[in-house]
């Protein structure tokens, strides 16, 4: 895949703000595009077919008023949007999304999304493939995963005209994993004393990286790498909980005056925590990658999880965490108590910000971020 | 279908004057379950095992261990009002409050550690609890309640359906090989031979695997026979059999399954129906409209079923428990039981709950009963139990059956609104429903 023009740090807010034009770019000189949802789909997959993974997100400011007819309100901020996005059409440039099956909203999105699209041929929904991604840590589960993840090579070296061969695959795994390393270096800039990069541009060069080819993000991090915001000492925080897909959040808390120097859910910094690494048998490596290492709210065990949080929060020396959690969660709100207990117990303070809009963020949220900061000040 | 019909004996006497006589059984039944496992696991400390409502039981029954539900568990401590109390202790937890609750009751009496207040004394440190990872917070509670409890917890994993043909109901019972998907049956498989490993490993015991292919061959012995009835209930004019009693007996059936019990319970329901149907009796003498009831069951109030005879000659006359039994438990088999057991709990909540496949069944069943309208309840605040509502409603109404979505708490009978939900009911039998 060709890199396409060079970005320049300068471009980041940009990319970031309209993450569909590169793909786009690539599709109108005749590449294919492959959507995808969540954290977990193993775009290497994609990029060793020579094809352009875009994970796919909504538009706070689009609304809901095509997707309502099909979506109860109390579903995923994210998904409705994207829902809103396919119905308008945006999605035509697709060759075919892949939803893994990594939350139960996302499966559910499958179904939903495959019900339009075969009850309603004329709205000409991007075909669906789901990666049956299967998180509990047993031998036979990796196995059946194994399996789907074959599916999914076949069905993209389809779409690609050529079967994908494992050494592009650990060609691939290679180029994502240097882009990896690379991330690790802005997390280093970020847990600096005073930070050297702010939290909003973390979050950007993170989502960034979920929408360019793999190479042009390692790129565009060689740039940032260099790159220094001058950032006034305030408390450090970490935001943890439901995904975080657009930086307003990150700017409100930012402009209380304190910084977030690590994060904690799919759209941030761990999305390229861990490398795959090399391997003999690398689609195997894949296999264990994604079931465990990649941003799920279905990893097994729970301690493991939140041993890996405990040692975020000490690694970047947080003064606070924001717990985050979209209106209507049912899932991470139980692991809560037992993670603001293992704060306590390491002297870290905590807020827990329940009921948050994915379209807006409320003034009553906005109080409660600045009474925090201040009490982190003093 | 105002067919003139013999005015009910119900007519003059108490409001459950026409229960089945099969109903009282299926009550001492489910009475001597409770008093056989309060004796053993709870007097006597027999390991016991807590499992989901959707899963292998009839490996446990055919162990002989006894096996209670968390929803079991669930719907007695909102059955004592006490509820309102593990709320409170939830909040002083830190478990915030979008956060669905009916499943975490149980888990909550155990972290109370408050025996007084717990319905017959709390559970005891089970063996073993098992659940199915459907969704993405029952694995959370039930980490956290085998913690509080120190036993092990074993997963079931849920692979997920690829493609939804529109008549599962065709293809569930003999076709069930094609229907479900074969990499999914043989991963299923495989976590059913690990969860026998397992549980022989922790309770000490052996399954006997012809034991368990005898019980399975009941459960579609069983299974028939509530289809009898089932066809038996559409066909008649007018409805022989109050959705309480249906629910009360097919319950029993399903709890029990496997046992000789449960065939020999169907037999005589199904016998006492047929008498019913050859004497033309009904439960309402003045059926005009006849209604479905979608999704959860209103289990504290089953008498809200019933409200709509009187004043509307409206009678529920289907809900998913009249043949959920026989239409998704049924799973025939020549020398696998093991597999046909996979089969069974695979997609059992999909059949349920996700358009087409929910939509698909319920038209069939308004078109076998010749229902003019349907009550959708849609548990509050509980999105699991939200997705597919939406288009589930949209679909049934494109296809000409009027739908009432009702929202309403499952936890708390006190936030139940009675008159309310009764006046909703009653404008939509008025405007919607027309016989
Ligand atoms: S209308 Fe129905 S409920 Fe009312 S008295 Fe007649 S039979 Fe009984
Ligand atoms: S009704 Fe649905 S949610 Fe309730 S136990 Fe049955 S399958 Fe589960």
């Amino acid at each position: 895949m060709s890199a396409g023009p060079a970005h320049r740090l300068e471009d980041i807010a940009s990319i970031y703000a309209d993450r569909e034009a590169e793909a786009r770019r690539f599709y109108a000189h005749g590449g294919r595009v492959i959507g995808v949802l969540g954290a977990t789909v193993p775009t290497e997959l994609i990029t060793a077919a020579g094809m352009f993974p875009l994970r796919l997100v909504g538009d706070p400011a689009r609304g809901t008023a095509r997707s309502d007819a099909y979506m109860e309100p109390v579903r995923e901020g994210y998904l409705r949007a994207i829902v809103e996005k396919l119905l308008a059409g945006d999605y035509g440039f697709l060759d075919l999304i892949v939803v893994p099956r990594s939350s139960e909203g996302l499966l559910q999105f499958y179904y939903l999304v495959e019900h339009i699209r075969t009850t309603e041929p004329e709205l000409r929904l991007p075909a669906l493939h789901l990666f049956d991604l299967l998180q509990t840590p047993f031998d036979y589960t990796a196995r059946y995963v194994r399996a789907r993840m074959e599916e999914l090579r076949t069905r993209l070296g389809g779409i690609a005209g050529a079967p994908i061969s494992d050494k592009a695959i650990a060609d691939a795994i290679a180029s994502h994993d240097a882009a990896r390393r690379g991330f690790g270096t802005i997390v280093a800039r970020r847990r600096t004393t005073p930070p050297a990069i702010s939290g909003t541009t973390a979050l950007r060069l993170a989502g960034c990286g979920q929408v360019l080819p793999v190479d042009a993000l390692a790129a565009l991090i060689a740039e940032a790498v260099t790159h220094h915001e001058t950032i006034v000492p305030g408390p450090r925080l970490m935001i943890k909980g439901s995904p975080q897909e657009h930086d307003g959040f990150y700017r409100a808390v930012e402009a209380t005056g304190a910084t977030i120097v690590a994060d904690d859910h799919d759209w941030g910094e761990t999305l390229y925590e861990t490398p795959v690494g090399d391997s003999d048998d690398p689609m195997q490596a894949l296999v264990a990658h994604c079931m465990t290492h990649r941003p799920s709210p279905r990893r097994l065990p729970q301690e493991a999880v939140d041993a890996e949080f405990i040692a975020r929060v000490r690694d970047a020396a947080v003064d606070g965490v924001i717990f985050a959690l979209e209106a209507h969660d049912d899932t991470l709100g139980w692991d809560y108590p037992a993670q603001k207990r293992a704060l306590e117990a390491i002297g870290v303070a905590s807020i827990l910000l329940t009921g948050q809009s994915y379209w807006s963020i409320d003034d009553r949220t906005q109080t409660d971020i600045a009474t925090f900061v201040r009490e982190l000040s003093r | 279908m105002t067919a003139a019909t013999k005015p009910s004996p119900a007519a003059d006497t108490e409001a459950d004057g026409d229960r089945l006589a099969a109903t009282a059984r299926a009550r001492d039944k489910q009475k001597s379950w409770f008093k056989d496992f309060q004796h053993r696991a709870i007097e006597e400390g027999e390991p016991y095992v807590i499992a989901a409502a959707v899963s292998p039981h009839e490996i446990f029954h055919a162990m002989d261990v006894p096996l209670v539900t968390n929803t079991w568990y669930s719907s007695i401590i909102a059955a004592k009002r006490l509820s309102p109390h593990y709320f409170d202790l939830m909040d002083r937890l830190g478990y915030h409050h979008d956060l669905p609750r009916y499943l975490s009751l149980p888990m909550m009496t155990t972290l109370d550690g408050n025996p007084e207040k717990a319905p017959y004394g709390g559970l005891p440190r089970p063996a073993l609890i098992l659940d199915r990872l459907r969704g993405d917070y029952a694995q959370r509670i039930t980490a956290q309640w085998a913690g509080a409890f120190d036993c092990p917890a074993f997963y079931l994993d849920t692979p997920s359906q690829t493609r939804l043909v529109p008549d599962w109901w065709n293809h569930a019972q003999r076709n069930w090989e094609w229907l479900y998907e074969s990499h999914r049956l043989d991963y299923q498989v495989e976590q059913i031979e690990a969860l026998i490993g397992f549980s022989e490993g922790v309770l000490g015991r052996k399954l006997n695997r012809d034991t368990l292919a005898e019980e399975m061959h009941r459960i579609n012995e069983a299974g028939e026979l509530a289809a009898e009835a089932r066809d038996l209930i559409a066909k008649a004019r007018p409805c022989p059999v109050a959705l309480p009693d249906q629910l009360t007996n097919v319950m029993a059936a399903t709890w029990n399954r496997g046992s000789q019990w449960a065939v020999d319970h169907m037999r005589s329901y199904v016998e006492e129906i047929q008498q019913r149907v050859d004497t033309g009796y009904g439960i309402c003498g003045n059926e005009k409209v006849r209604l479905l009831w979608i999704n959860t069951g209103l289990w504290f109030n089953t008498g809200f079923y019933r409200a709509f005879e009187e004043s509307h000659g409206a009678v529920f006359v289907w809900s998913m428990y009249t043949n959920f039994f026989s239409d998704g438990y049924r799973k025939y088999f020549d020398d696998d039981p093991l597999r046909a057991l996979a089969a069974r709990s695979i997609s059992m909540n999909e059949q349920l709950h996700l358009p087409p496949w929910m939509a698909g069944w319920i038209l069939e069943q308004a078109e076998a009963f010749g229902a003019h309208g349907a009550v959708m309840l849609t548990p509050q605040g509980d999105r699991l139990s939200a997705y597919g509502t939406e288009i589930c409603r949209t679909s049934l109404e494109k296809a000409g059956l009027p739908v009432l979505e009702l929202s309403a708490s499952m936890v708390d009978a006190r936030l139940w609104d009675d008159a309310e939900m009764q006046r909703q009911v009653g404008a939509f039998i008025d405007t919607r429903c027309k016989a």
